[in-house]
Formats: structure tokens, C-alpha cells, sequence
């Protein structure tokens, strides 16, 4: 069981089920049949490009899905989205046809997928049970609307699907989880496929803390894409720990959008046995006055893998913007291997742009120094692992949860290669 | 061309040029590539037969490749295969009119004090620049030592055997498309053998000891460095090599024997309109030392990444790459770093300028194999972009299997600060002078690495760039 789901549900929220199919659904959207047709026609993406250069597409075992000719079922997991009432939950169908969030809701029709991705997010959209809409407010003075997002697998394929909205000038912060199912019986030596879109938009002036955690089974395979759009003076401050599957393969991409806009990127990862991880970001300056950072820290043992490609790209728009982009890779095993691309595409001169990246096995000397503050080796190797999570887990809004955190890394830090 | 220099400089007279009646072979240089003109240029080498069969293979090698998918597509996709004379023979080399050569690098030879002789030769009006005077003196001492260097032809005629133990065995035709076009059609290009433990004290350029067969287009460079020898290669010159030729692509082989030192410079300033794609790598065995000093400030699009390949317990490879992107230029330069044996080291320094809308990437690899312990690198990519009209990018990859490593890299892009013009300005320099200041001292690291006669003519090079640029 993962930690935050064992947190328990103490909010006046209400948990959200989707009306019945929408039949009123608005022509842009296309039927699942359709989205179906236009996975089976797409083209299986090349490893030449960027986004797949890394992970072999077939390596997530969709293909399976094509077996019977015909498209399968949407899937039945569950995706449970909780909020406080002043949160509205619906579908995309339902949200095209509401006045009061057509226009916002097209925009996740007429987002412009990455090429290389067109065939899984097909795949997404003809099979995902549900498309959810989350539209947070602006609440009142200082307090901050808690959304709580939680995939459960333990078996099959769940194709996850939402967009988050906070409105100008809201406050919100966001727990997007993907857990495996609490009691996972027999069925946990399956494999379970998770494929996740998703999108956030922060209006102007809002303000929102992400944090997701991946601790799905060992056996899983996840892909997970999330793109955000930040207008102006709004910040996001995002923080992913993953921790399960034996492929984990992530895409987040951040476009700053609004003069005065800024992101904050924390990324983490503890990798054991044969588990690979490989994740994509991508910071983008569209206006002018905009910031972002990112640390990407990966702490791997046994034969873990861990792969960084990183891109910062500061448009001809952009001036006067400031971008930092850092990655450091920690290799606890001499069969550890890790893979680190940072990219930066600066097309205006008036900018401030750095990355630096490192890979090494844990600093002789710093084991030295805490180790002759009495701890034995091991001890002091994994307070030096821990270490490197601290800026990751210093994110949290909650101490409780940020020390159950802490918990099942040192946890899955002294495991066996092979649990 | 002059015969008195040919044979001074070592290469046989006798070319017959492959005209021999009874297989009624006529051959006539023209544009294009197939089987017969790789046959021909064998043919008319009079190479063995060996070096004709590497050719032809080769060849089909550099038909089968796809254009690479990466990089300036959009410059590398406007290449015109068809459109390139491959071979000419020494005798058809250009001899072109001096009233035809660009104002623009007429000026540049004056600014920077070009000597009159040589500016004829780097402009391609000559194919000779006779430094045989100085060339003499050197070659005596270098033969004292046992130390070959001399033209690719020549070393194929007259040291066959070692030619063919070591060509292609660093960059095998297979390795790429343009290493396969070079190996297809080369001609031209350095050939350096330093016996064990010589030490060759002044620089080797190539620039004046080619000019027999006069720098070609598909030059061919192979480095030989035994045991505990070391030497410095220079290729090309500050001056601006005003070129016809469209298409430059050289491969360039060094082999570092063990506790040897090897040192390549190269100063890549050809004319703005020429692709210089061009495969460079290095083997280095125990304990030695590979050092790429590697400056781009010419050509329309160069893509280049110096390599050096640590075989070797102790090996060590350093590559410095400063690149100049201008008007209409993309600069795709960059360095590799393979560690394959343990207690092995690195750096890389890549320092990048971007102006009037000129683009400088910087593309990197930097990768560790498993039995590489104790190894410790360091990359640093500095980008200095002087207008809003340019771009800078940087494409590193570190590929990291085995834990006993320490690998770091830093990049950073940025603008002439502020602060840092206000200052100069204080101090009574005009703004065009302030920039070009804290331009020269941004490429000091690089230009400190230079023979000193090189490293004057950069810094006046740069001056006569950024004038009018700013204001």
C-alpha cells in the first residue's frame, strides 16, 4: 500500500463518478472508434526520435492490445479524483457542451501532441474510461483548494485521462498518484500497463503545487505525459517521485506562457533490480520576464537505469529570461547505468541560462566524514542517498507525508536486488 | 606547378594521369560520382589494388547510407552529390584570377597582414606557397629523427605498408555517410609517423607542407604516435581559405601508442559558402594523451565532433572547441569522450559566440563503459550570444555504465553583461571596443592554446569580425 493512499480521505470532498455517456458530445471530439482507427493508422514511433530514442515504443507492450482486430473495451481501473465541492469534476464531453467551460475545454481537444506520440495518445483517447475535467476556483484569501487524483492498477491496461484548470489567481495543490491496488492479491505477479495524459492550465496570477508519486508494482510498465501551460505571473511549483515499475517512461512539459510566469521542477527517483526509468522535460520560455529551474536527482542500485533528457528552449520572445536545469545521477552499484541529455535551444540573447549535470558514485570523502561520525558504511551511504532526496522531499506541504516518503525510499534502499 | 618544389617536397613527378591508349580510358574531370570516377581517381593515383577495392566498397557504403536525420537537415538535404567535381588532377587545380577572389576576403588578408605570397595560395589562386626555404631546415631535423610527414599520396607510394596496416582502422568506412564519401573519394591530406620516443619540438602545419597536392576537399590525415613520442599537429590558418568547392569532408585518424602525446589544432576558416562535415578520431592506448584543439570560424554549416577513444589503462583526452557563428552560418561543433579502460580522464571545453543571426550548437558524447573504473570527466559549454537575431543550442549526452566514475558538465549561455560593458566604458573604451574586448578574453582560453604567430591572427580576426556589429 502506498503511503498516500493510506493518508485516508478527511476532506468534505466528494468523489466524482462521470455522467453516463454524453450523447450530446460536441463533433470535435472524436468517437472512441475513430480515436481507435487513428491509433491503428499511426505510425509505430521511430527510435530516431527524440522522445523514443531511449525506450523501444514496444517495450511498453501496447501492441498486445491489437491481438483480437478489434478495439478492446475502455478500461474499468479506477481513477478516482477527490475535491472540495467548489472543485468542478466532469467529463470533457459534458465540459463541451456547458457554457460555462466550452472554451476551456476545447483547448484540451486543439492541444497540438508531439508527433512521436500521436499513436499512444490515440490509444489513449479510444480506450481511457473516462476524459475528466477538473475546474478549481479562486478560493478564498490565502487557503488553498487540495486536489487528490489516484489511479489504482493491479492487473490489465488503465489509460488515466484529466485536465486540471485553476483559475486566475487560485491557489491549489494537486496529489496525482499511481499506486497499485491495496490489497494486491494473486493477481500481483501480472503486469499492469499504465498510460497517463494529462494537462494543467494556470490562469493568470494562480498559483500551484503538483506533486505526483509513482509507486506502482514492481512488475508494471507507466508512461506518463503531462503538459502545462502557465499564463502570466503564475508559478507552478512540481515535484515527481518514482519509485515502482520495471518501465517507467515520463514527459513533462512545461510552457511558460505569460509574461512573469515561472516553474519549479523537482524530480526524483530511486531505482532497483532491473528498473528503468526514463524521463523527458522540457521547460519552454514563450513571454518575456519568465523563469523556471528544474533538479532531476537519481539515486540508482543493482541494475537500475535511469535516463535524463532535459531541453530548455528559450523562444525569440523570451527576453530578459532565466532558465536552470540540473541533474544528478547517484550509482550505488557498478552495474548502475545512467543516461543524461540536457538540451538547451536559446534563440534571444537577453537571457541567463545554465545546466549542469553529474554521475558518479557516492563522494569518497563525504562517506568518510559521516561515517567517522559513528555510522557504519551502509549507514552512511544511505544518509548520503537521503540526502539527495531532501530538496525533493522538502517540497511536500505535509511533514507526515514527506516522512512516509522518506520511509519507503530508505525502505526500497535496503531491499534485495530482487524482492 | 613547380617541379623543383615536388621534388623537395617528396612526391614523385612521374604521374602519368592514367591515359593509356589501348583501354582507351579518357578521362575528363567532371561533376558527379559513380563507380567509374572512384576508379578512375584510383586509376590515375596509381594505387594498389587494395586501396581501389576500399574505395569502390566505400562507395556503395556512401550510396547506401541515408543523409543523416539529425542535425542542420535543412543545410545538410541542400547538398547536391551531383553538383561536386570529386577529383581534379593537380594540374586542372583551380590557378584561378585574383581579380576573382571576394573583396571581402582581399580586405580580411590585408587587415589581418596576410603576407602577400601566401595570400595568393590561401585564396586558391596559386596552388603553391613556396616556404620551402624555412621547410628544408625542418625536414632535415625530422628525418634525423626518423619522423615521416608527408602527403597521403606520397605515403601510399612509398610507405604502403603502414598506410595499410592503420588507414580506415579508426574511422572505418561504415562509420558514416561522409566518412564513407571521403574514404570513397579522397585524395590529398597529412601523413605523420613519429617513431618511438621522438620528440617533435616545433608544430607540424600543414597548410604550407600540403601545398603540393594544395588542401583538398576530401583530404585524408593519418597520425601515427609510438610509444612515449609526442607531437603537434596544426591544420589550416586564421586567414580565411576562400574555396569553389561546396563540399569539404576530410577524415582525420590518430593513433596514440602507449605514453605517447599527441596535439591536433585545427583553425577551420573556409569561405561562407562551403559544408565542412568532417569525421575526426583518436585511439589513445596506456597512459597517453590525445589533445584536439579544434576552432571553427568559417564555412556556412560545420559539423564536426573531434573523438577520442581512451583504450588504454591511464589514457587521456582533452578537447578544447571554440566556434565563431556569423551571418547565414550554423556552427554544429562539439567533442566525444569514449572511456573504455579504467583510471582514464577527460575534459571538454566548448566555448561558442552566435552573432548576426549565426547559429553555434554545441554536440556532445561523453559515454562509459562498464570496465572504465576510476574515471573522471569534466565538460564545460560556454555560449555567449551577442545579438537577439542568433541562436545557441547544446546537444550533450553522457551515457554513464560503471559507478567508480566522476562525471561533471556544466553549460551556461548568456549576454555580454551590462555591467561588464558599463565598466570597460567607464574606463574609456568605445562600445565596439568594450565587446570586442570581452569577446577576445572570452576565447582567451582557446587562443592561449595557439602558436603565437596563430593567436595574433585570431585576435585580429575577431576585431575585423565585430566591427559593425555593434552601434
Amino acid at each position: 500500500m502506498s503511503p498516500l493512499s493510506s493518508q485516508g480521505v478527511s476532506d468534505p470532498a466528494v468523489a466524482n463518478d462521470r455522467p453516463p455517456h454524453d450523447r450530446h458530445a460536441s463533433a470535435a471530439l472524436p468517437s472512441r472508434d475513430e480515436s481507435w482507427n487513428a491509433y491503428l493508422s499511426a505510425s509505430t514511433p521511430l527510435p530516431s526520435s527524440p522522445e523514443w530514442r531511449r525506450t523501444d515504443y514496444s517495450a511498453l507492450g501496447l501492441d498486445r492490445l491489437d491481438d483480437s482486430g478489434r478495439r478492446p473495451d475502455p478500461d474499468e481501473s479506477e481513477l478516482s479524483i477527490v475535491a472540495p465541492p467548489e472543485v468542478s469534476i466532469l467529463s470533457l464531453e459534458a465540459a463541451l457542451s456547458d457554457a460555462r467551460f466550452a472554451a476551456q475545454a476545447r483547448r484540451v481537444l486543439e492541444a497540438d501532441p508531439v508527433g512521436s506520440y500521436a499513436k499512444i495518445e490515440s490509444l489513449s483517447r479510444a480506450l481511457a474510461a473516462k476524459d475528466m475535467l477538473v475546474f478549481i476556483p479562486r478560493a478564498a484569501a490565502d487557503s488553498e483548494t487540495v486536489v487528490r487524483i489516484t489511479a489504482r492498477s493491479s492487473d490489465g491496461f488503465a489509460f488515466p485521462r484529466f485536465s486540471i484548470f485553476a483559475a486566475p489567481e487560485s491557489r491549489a495543490i494537486v496529489l496525482e498518484e499511481h499506486v497499485g491496488a491495496p490489497s494486491d492479491g494473486p493477481s500481483a505477479s501480472r503486469t499492469p500497463t499504465v498510460v497517463s495524459f494529462s494537462s494543467l492550465f494556470l490562469g493568470a496570477g494562480a498559483g500551484v503545487k503538483h506533486f505526483y508519486l509513482q509507486d506502482l508494482p514492481m512488475a508494471s510498465r507507466a508512461f506518463w505525459r503531462q503538459t502545462v501551460e502557465i499564463e502570466s505571473r503564475a508559478t507552478l511549483a512540481h515535484a515527481s517521485l518514482l519509485l515502482g515499475g520495471a518501465l517507467h517512461k515520463s514527459d513533462l512539459a512545461v510552457r511558460l506562457r505569460g509574461t512573469g510566469a515561472g516553474a519549479s521542477l523537482w524530480g526524483a527517483l530511486m531505482g532497483s533490480g532491473t528498473q528503468k526509468f526514463d524521463f523527458h522535460s522540457r521547460q519552454i520560455h514563450d513571454a518575456p520576464k519568465t523563469q523556471s529551474r528544474l533538479l532531476f536527482n537519481a539515486a540508482l542500485k543493482d541494475c537500475a537505469r535511469a535516463v535524463y533528457t532535459g531541453l530548455i528552449r528559450i523562444e525569440k520572445k523570451a527576453g530578459d529570461s532565466d532558465a536552470y536545469q540540473e541533474n544528478h545521477n547517484l550509482l550505488l552499484s557498478d552495474s548502475a547505468r545512467s543516461d543524461t541529455t540536457p538540451l538547451l535551444e536559446i534563440l534571444t540573447d537577453s537571457v541567463r541560462c545554465k545546466h549542469g549535470a553529474t554521475a558518479g558514485a557516492p563522494d569518497p570523502e563525504e562517506l568518510f566524514y559521516v561515517e567517522s561520525r559513528g555510522l557504519s558504511p551502509q549507514e552512511a551511504e544511505e544518509t548520503l542517498v537521503m540526502g539527495f532526496f531532501s530538496p525533493l522531499l522538502g517540497q511536500i506541504h505535509s511533514s507526515e507525508l514527506a516522512g512516509r516518503l522518506e520511509d519507503r525510499v530508505a525502505q526500497k534502499l535496503r531491499e534485495g536486488a530482487f524482492p | 606547378m613547380n617541379p623543383s618544389t615536388q621534388a623537395a617536397a617528396g612526391i614523385k613527378t612521374g604521374y602519368q594521369y592514367g591515359f593509356h591508349d589501348e583501354e582507351k580510358l579518357v578521362f575528363k574531370s567532371r561533376k558527379g560520382l559513380d563507380e567509374r570516377v572512384v576508379e578512375q581517381i584510383s586509376h590515375m593515383k596509381e594505387e594498389p589494388s587494395w586501396m581501389r577495392d576500399k574505395r569502390l566498397e566505400a562507395y556503395r557504403i556512401f550510396k547506401s547510407k541515408p543523409m543523416p536525420a539529425w542535425g542542420d537537415t535543412e543545410f545538410l538535404n541542400a547538398i547536391d552529390f551531383d553538383d561536386i567535381y570529386y577529383y581534379l588532377k593537380p594540374t586542372e587545380k583551380i590557378e584561378g584570377r585574383w581579380e576573382d577572389v571576394p573583396e571581402s576576403i582581399k580586405n580580411t588578408f590585408e587587415k589581418i597582414g596576410i603576407p602577400e605570397a601566401e595570400r595568393k595560395f590561401l585564396a586558391g589562386v596559386t596552388a603553391q606557397y613556396d616556404s620551402e626555404a624555412v621547410y628544408h631546415r625542418i625536414n632535415e631535423e625530422l628525418k634525423k629523427q626518423g619522423v615521416i610527414f608527408t602527403d597521403m599520396d606520397t605515403a601510399l607510394k612509398e610507405y604502403p605498408d603502414v598506410v595499410k596496416r592503420y588507414f580506415g582502422t579508426i574511422i572505418p568506412s561504415s562509420d558514416n555517410k561522409f566518412a564513407a564519401l571521403n574514404t570513397a573519394v579522397w585524395s590529398g591530406g597529412s601523413f605523420v609517423y613519429v617513431p618511438k620516443g621522438a620528440q617533435v619540438a616545433m608544430p607540424l602545419q600543414a597548410y604550407f607542407r600540403i601545398n603540393a597536392q594544395k588542401a583538398g576537399q576530401f583530404e585524408r590525415t593519418l597520425i601515427i604516435a609510438e610509444e612515449g613520442s609526442k607531437v603537434h599537429y596544426i591544420e589550416g590558418c586564421t586567414a580565411p581559405t576562400y574555396a569553389a568547392d561546396s563540399l569539404h569532408s576530410a577524415v582525420v585518424e590518430l593513433i596514440a601508442m602507449p605514453g605517447s602525446h599527441i596535439r591536433y589544432t585545427t583553425i577551420q576558416n573556409l569561405s561562407n559558402n562551403v559544408y565542412n562535415l568532417v569525421t575526426k578520431r583518436a585511439i589513445a592506448r596506456e597512459d597517453a594523451i590525445v589533445e584536439w584543439v579544434d576552432g571553427n570560424l568559417g564555412s556556412k554549416l560545420t559539423m564536426k565532433y573531434p573523438a577520442v577513444y581512451l583504450v588504454g589503462k591511464g589514457a587521456r583526452g582533452d578537447i578544447l572547441s571554440c566556434a565563431l557563428a556569423g551571418e547565414g552560418q550554423h556552427q554544429d561543433a562539439g567533442a566525444k569522450l569514449i572511456f573504455a579502460a579504467p583510471h582514464t580522464s577527460g575534459t571538454i571545453i566548448s566555448k561558442s559566440i552566435s552573432k548576426d543571426g549565426g547559429r553555434a550548437s554545441y554536440r556532445g558524447l561523453v559515454k562509459v563503459h562498464p570496465q572504465a573504473h576510476d574515471v573522471k570527466v569534466n565538460v564545460r559549454c560556454d555560449a555567449l550570444l551577442l545579438d537577439e537575431m542568433s541562436r545557441s543550442d547544446t546537444y550533450p549526452t553522457m551515457e554513464i555504465d560503471s559507478k567508480r566514475v566522476r562525471v561533471e558538465h556544466e553549460a551556461s549561455v548568456s549576454k555580454i553583461g551590462e555591467e561588464q560593458l558599463f565598466y570597460l566604458m567607464s574606463r574609456g573604451l568605445k562600445e565596439q571596443e568594450a565587446v570586442t574586448m570581452i569577446v577576445n578574453g572570452f576565447f582567451d582560453q582557446f587562443a592561449r592554446e595557439l602558436p603565437l604567430e596563430y593567436s595574433v591572427e585570431l585576435n585580429r580576426l575577431i576585431q575585423l569580425e565585430m566591427e559593425g556589429s555593434v552601434g
